[in-house]
């Protein structure tokens, strides 16, 4: 039981030494809330603005104000579809430009003074076309996805005025929950995964701490085995792990995440072993540095590959390499965060069920068994070679 | 019946020890026996090989050649914990956990030795007051001065009940009441174990060890009991007078005079150390030679031959680089 003594040790350092602790601890809940801040929160909301510009026309009943019924249309449409679009009028092309520019919408629709005119003329024998204008930022998305939909609902309305039906129409399906979420509830996923990834460091710095305050060779020359220092010693950091996700977690469902029932069981099943997977990457480090300043230059490197590249910070393409039996090998498919992220994304966000995640499982265990071998191999080679 | 009686092998053997660093030698064919209840001094200027051979003699560095045998047995072919954990190091830096507390460093090393959490315990109270530590058994080493963390060094060491106790420069650093406390300690660990010491501190070395080895460069120079190694550098007295010298030649003469006398003068700027048996009543002849030449004496010290003596004699006065 020399690993629960090493554990027991390593638990009174870690509590004592809190500053690491409350660093990497209070990390992933602060990635959190500057994400939900990005973001916008609940579902999406694009708003469109809708300048009347339309003088009507003469037709049989009398004068028709075909502009009027569609910025009527849009307005009762108003946060009826997804995703959510908000029309509202506005006095003038200008002032509706400067609501563009000061980011209070995301598009604007000018509806032109023949509109009525071109609309009625649609059945006659010389036809009217009526210039509709979008306005909008093309770099922003809010515009993309506001002008594509608004684009939609204008051509369906006018197509039922004009009494044309069009051959084809459109049905959006979401794949699993991602309809209903938010775009800061998209990134939840990748970002509990972050907040063990964080763990590289205090991991890293606990192992690190003994070479290089020769406490090391105390140990070395103990009948401690290499194997019971790693064991003890990585179990304070699963705990340290699992207090960082459960945080996480917690300051995601308090900025209005929901978790889908059911599947808190496999939220730990991933954490744990993703947990596993950055406590063995962290055996990499500590094997190659000798002290904590070097894990906090050295292991920048790989915190910020496994950051950045497994798509547990934003979405990423991890550049196919090559093509096996119908599976694409990627680039970032060494780093196991990566599987973590896709299986918790499969579930959480695609709805798809926990025994869809098998490969993703299995990716994450062999490349956690993969590190710990070349962890332990590398740390004794280095740290822990004697006689 | 009768029964041949099995000679007891060295507590600690360590034969043809070499350990090179590239082309560093740092210790060259080293060969020690340690026997159990003796306290071995291993001395010599820095970079002479010291420190490298005991961290080779307690696990922490494995020789390029040449083995280790604890009881007999080899170290090298052991790989086993089992052999290594009958030696207990003090080294030379304090090496504690500053987040433990005493008691708890104390208990922790104890128990990665296999001891019970509540004979630990025991044993750490009983070393924290042998060391006049029982009031900081529960300050946080980072908390201790200089000279507690050295006296916690020294009991960590002990802590599992070894065998061999290896104390690399044990007064370092430590108050002269804390010297006397550490240097009472050892003495006293001496008598059922085997210890071995580093330092450079002479004094202490003739005071404590049985049997001293010196070493340079890696090699051992000399061997044996402290009286011996004084011993063979020469008999009798030293009497180190400091001269006021009028003119030259003038030394050089009284030097030729004080030979023919049958003395061993040397002679070093204005310092004439002059060897030879029973010197006091021949205090007023040297005196007399010197007068001749007008040398006078502003300064007289008589003494004995020292460790330090030796070891000057074995290792030359020129600084190491």
């Amino acid at each position: 039981m020399r690993w629960w003594v090493v554990f027991i040790k390593g638990i009174r350092e870690q509590v004592r030494d809190y500053w690491i602790l409350v660093m990497i601890v209070v990390m992933a809940p602060l990635f959190i809330t500057i994400y939900y801040l990005m973001e916008e929160t609940g579902p999406s909301e694009y708003h469109i603005l809708l300048v009347n510009n339309d003088r009507g026309a003469i037709s049989g009943s009398g004068m028709v104000q075909l502009g009027d019924s569609l910025v009527n249309y849009g307005t009762i449409l108003s946060g009826r579809s997804v995703p959510s679009l908000l029309y509202k009028s506005s006095g003038s092309r200008d002032m509706a430009i400067e609501e563009l520019r000061n980011g209070s919408a995301d598009a604007v629709v000018v509806i032109p003074e023949n509109f009525t005119a071109a609309v009625l003329s649609h059945a006659t024998a010389q036809p009217e076309q009526a210039m509709l204008e979008m306005i909008g930022d093309v770099t922003r998305l809010g515009y993309m996805i506001g002008a594509v939909w608004t684009e939609e609902l204008i051509s369906g309305y006018v197509n039922s005025l004009a009494e044309i039906v069009s051959p084809v129409v459109w049905k959006e399906t979401t794949l699993g929950h991602s309809g209903q979420r938010s775009d800061f509830e998209l990134f939840v996923p990748g970002l509990l995964v972050l907040s063990i990834i964080m763990i590289i460091f205090s991991a890293s710095a606990a192992i690190v701490r003994e070479p290089e305050n020769r406490t090391l060779e105390r140990l070395k020359i103990s009948r401690l085995t290499a194997s019971e220092f790693l064991m003890g010693t990585s179990l304070v950091q699963l705990i340290v792990a699992t207090l960082s996700f459960a945080l996480a977690l917690l300051t995601a469902v308090a900025l209005g995440y929901r978790l889908i029932p059911g599947t808190l069981g496999f939220l730990i099943l991933v954490s744990f072993l993703t947990s596993l997977s950055m406590i063995s990457f962290s055996l990499i480090v500590a094997a190659m540095c000798r002290s904590i300043k070097e894990v906090a230059i050295i292991g920048t490197f790989p915190l910020f590959l496994l950051m950045f590249f497994t798509g547990a910070a934003f979405p990423l393409d991890g550049g196919k390499l090559f093509e096996i039996g119908g599976y694409q090998v990627m680039l970032n498919d060494i780093l196991s965060p990566k599987f973590a992220v896709e299986a918790l994304n499969k579930v959480l966000v695609r709805g798809q069920e926990v025994r869809e995640t098998l490969p993703e499982l299995a990716g994450l265990i062999l490349l956690t068994l993969l590190y710990f071998l070349a962890g332990t191999w590398a740390f004794r080679r280095r740290h822990m070679r004697a006689l | 019946m009768t029964r041949s009686k099995q000679p007891q092998p060295a507590a600690m053997e360590v034969r043809s020890l070499v350990k090179r660093y590239g082309n560093l030698l740092a210790v060259d064919r080293l060969s020690l026996q340690i026997h159990h209840g003796e306290i071995f001094g291993l001395l010599g200027p820095n970079g002479a090989g010291k420190t490298t051979t005991i961290r080779m003699m307690c696990g922490l560095l494995r020789p390029t050649s040449g083995e280790v045998f604890i009881r007999g047995m080899s170290l090298r072919a052991s790989r086993g914990t089992q052999v290594r954990s009958r030696v207990g190091i003090c080294p030379q830096e304090n090496i504690l956990w500053s987040k433990l507390t005493c008691l708890e460093q104390l208990v922790f090393s104890a128990r990665m030795y296999g001891i019970t959490s509540v004979l630990a315990r025991r044993r750490a109270d009983a070393l924290l007051c042998s060391m006049g530590l029982e009031t900081k058994r529960n300050s946080l080493a980072s908390t201790l001065s200089g000279g507690m963390k050295r006296r916690m060094n020294v009991i960590m060491a002990v802590m599992h009940d070894p065998e061999i106790l290896v104390f690399d420069e044990p007064e370092a650093g430590l108050d002269p009441q804390s010297r006397v406390l550490v240097r009472e300690f050892i003495r006293e660990l001496s008598i059922k174990k085997c210890v071995i010491i580093t330092t450079h501190n002479m004094d202490e070395a003739d005071r404590m060890a049985d049997r001293v080895a010196i070493m340079d460069q890696g090699r051992l120079l000399q061997q044996d009991t402290p009286e011996n190694l004084k011993r063979s550098i020469g008999e009798g007295d030293i009497l180190v007078l400091r001269l006021s010298i009028p003119g030259s030649g003038r030394l050089e003469r009284a030097m030729q005079k004080l030979s023919k006398g049958g003395f061993s003068p040397s002679c070093e700027n204005d310092c004439l150390t002059i060897r030879g048996m029973e010197l006091i009543p021949r205090i007023h002849e040297i005196y007399r030679l010197l007068e001749m030449e007008h040398i006078r004496i502003t300064e007289m010290k008589m003494r004995v031959n020292t460790l330090e003596d030796v070891f000057i004699h074995l290792t030359g006065k020129s600084l190491r680089t």
